[in-house]
């Protein structure tokens, strides 16, 4: 399978905050989920991707080429859509879309007007006007206007509503299509990620602490509830986030393919119960560092 | 070519300034006639670094306002090329406006020894306002356009309080710029093209350090 975007050993040192040994890989078609709390690193992670930002140490190679060397080549197949929208306020939604045409090599004048009509965007309005609903919108349509073959979201869903960011999300799983095309999305809505990403990495202070398929993650990590001595010592030494109440306890392992046999008498009996976990609970634990 | 979309949208502002006040200058030397002409092409000096400098500023502050470099920076060319550009078109706006002073200078019919002060006046004026204002817009890209250029108007007004104080009775600044003007004039053209190739040298240095600047900090 091979790699569109490999990310490897990435440091960068600030004052308050740093990036330590981040790598990580994404196979043509998958989309690979980028989660952390806020200030952990994403953006800093993504700005490096997108040659923003200069790393102290690491590899990246995009398509097999290195953003800093081959930077016009690697952005005409990418589209990019970041935390924030930077457009020209004064100026016009159809003037941002003229400027940003003559850039891009495969830019197609037709897609970015059918996006615009689609998303309900007026592109006599001026950037100003628009909400920032509506603008991050306009970077998605920008982002997917020149047939790239690699998205990169940086909190695309952030400071959105419920019906427009189900909209983007339908329009990420449209675009990944015949799982030829990737997409790396960064959010701390592990809702969003959960829902569309087949990868997911986890990043906690400036670290990947965890990096699995989604399948592998919604498998094997779980919550257990369970009554008073119903659960083995195997079984508690695999639970984290333990919390004690009135009806028993409950914790969330990462091992329930191993402990499952284990488990089975007592889920018969009702002493224990198993539920899925969500991304959130998963980020949590790590948080936490248990 | 996709980089003349870049000047095409700063285009105007580079047209804006320059357009009026070459007009003025050119009414008022060719039409009410010009008294002291090396005084005049020290002012049209002014009046270039003015018009030059503000249109590259207010492109600058405009950017910082829209945070336009972070725009940029997600399109397919490297940020450094829209710096070298911006340069470029400072540069070449420069010298676009000195031809035309040239050109006023020698519409105005003026005595060969004359004719001869004023240009080396305007060479030097231009010379000045290439390094100068490559400085400005390094600062710019370090400190922001407000910071780089309340240094500039605060170095200028220390220069002309300075002046203003040196050319009272009795202390040597009258006599100073007396003879500042009197080396222009007597500078050589040997000296005068040596030292406009080393305020291009200057430029161009001057170009390279914004260009690193600006790569290493586009958020």
């Amino acid at each position: 399978m091979d790699n569109v975007l490999e990310a490897k050993g990435l440091k960068k040192e600030y004052d308050r905050f740093s990036l330590r040994d981040v790598s990580f890989a994404i196979p043509r078609g998958y989309i690979m989920g980028l989660i952390g709390p806020n200030g952990s690193g994403k953006t800093t992670t993504i700005r490096m991707l997108m040659n923003m930002i200069r790393p102290d140490a690491g590899v990246i190679r995009i398509f097999g080429m290195d953003p800093a060397v081959d930077e016009k080549a690697i952005k005409n197949r990418i589209g990019y859509v970041g935390e924030e929208q930077f457009y020209y306020e004064n100026k016009s939604v159809e003037w941002t879309g003229k400027f940003v045409s003559h850039y891009f090599e495969k830019w197609d004048s037709a897609v970015f007007a059918g996006f615009c009509d689609t998303f309900g965007i007026d592109q006599s309005r001026k950037i100003k006007s628009l909400s920032k609903g509506t603008k991050v919108k306009l970077s998605i349509a920008i982002a997917l206007s020149h047939a790239p073959e690699l998205l990169i979201l940086d909190e695309p869903t952030s400071g959105l509503d419920p019906v427009i960011r189900r909209e983007v999300l339908d329009r990420l799983m449209e675009f990944r299509g015949n799982e030829e095309r990737s997409i790396l999305i960064s959010s701390h809505i592990t809702d969003d990620i959960m829902r569309i990403a087949d990868s997911v990495a986890f990043i906690v202070d400036g670290r990947i602490v965890f990096d699995r398929e989604k399948d592998f993650i919604v498998s094997n990590w779980k919550r257990i509830h369970f009554r008073p001595g119903a659960a083995g010592e195997r079984v508690r030494g695999s639970l984290a986030d333990v919390k004690e109440h009135a009806f028993g306890s409950s914790g969330i392992t990462s091992e329930y393919s191993k402990i499952r046999d284990e488990l089975a008498p007592g889920v018969a009996a009702g002493d224990i119960r198993v539920e899925n976990v969500t991304l959130d609970d998963v980020l949590i634990a790590f948080v936490k560092g248990e | 070519m996709n980089m003349l979309y870049i000047i095409k949208k700063n285009l105007l502002r580079y047209l804006l300034a320059p357009v009026p006040a070459f007009t003025f200058l050119a009414v008022y030397a060719f039409g009410s006639g010009v008294n002291n002409p090396a005084n005049f092409t020290w002012l049209m000096g002014i009046v270039i670094f003015i018009v030059t400098l503000a249109p590259a500023v207010v492109i600058e502050m405009e950017e910082e306002r829209n945070k336009g470099y972070a725009f940029l920076a997600t399109l397919p060319f490297p940020i450094g090329e829209v710096v070298r550009i911006k340069f470029l078109m400072l540069l070449v706006s420069i010298v676009a406006l000195g031809l035309a002073g040239f050109a006023i200078l020698a519409g105005m019919g003026l005595p060969a020894p004359l004719l001869s002060e004023t240009v080396k006046i305007l060479l030097l004026s231009l010379t000045l306002c290439i390094v100068i204002e490559s400085l400005v817009l390094t600062l710019t890209y370090r400190y922001g356009a407000i910071p780089a250029v309340t240094s500039l108007m605060v170095v200028t007004l220390l220069m002309n309080v300075g002046t203003f104080i040196s050319f009272r009775d009795g202390l040597p600044g009258k006599a100073a710029i007396a003879g500042v003007g009197g080396a222009v004039k007597d500078l050589g053209w040997f000296y005068q093209a040596l030292f406009a190739a080393a305020g291009l040298a200057a430029f161009f240095l001057m170009m390279r350090l914004a260009v690193r600047i600006k790569g290493s900090r586009m958020i």
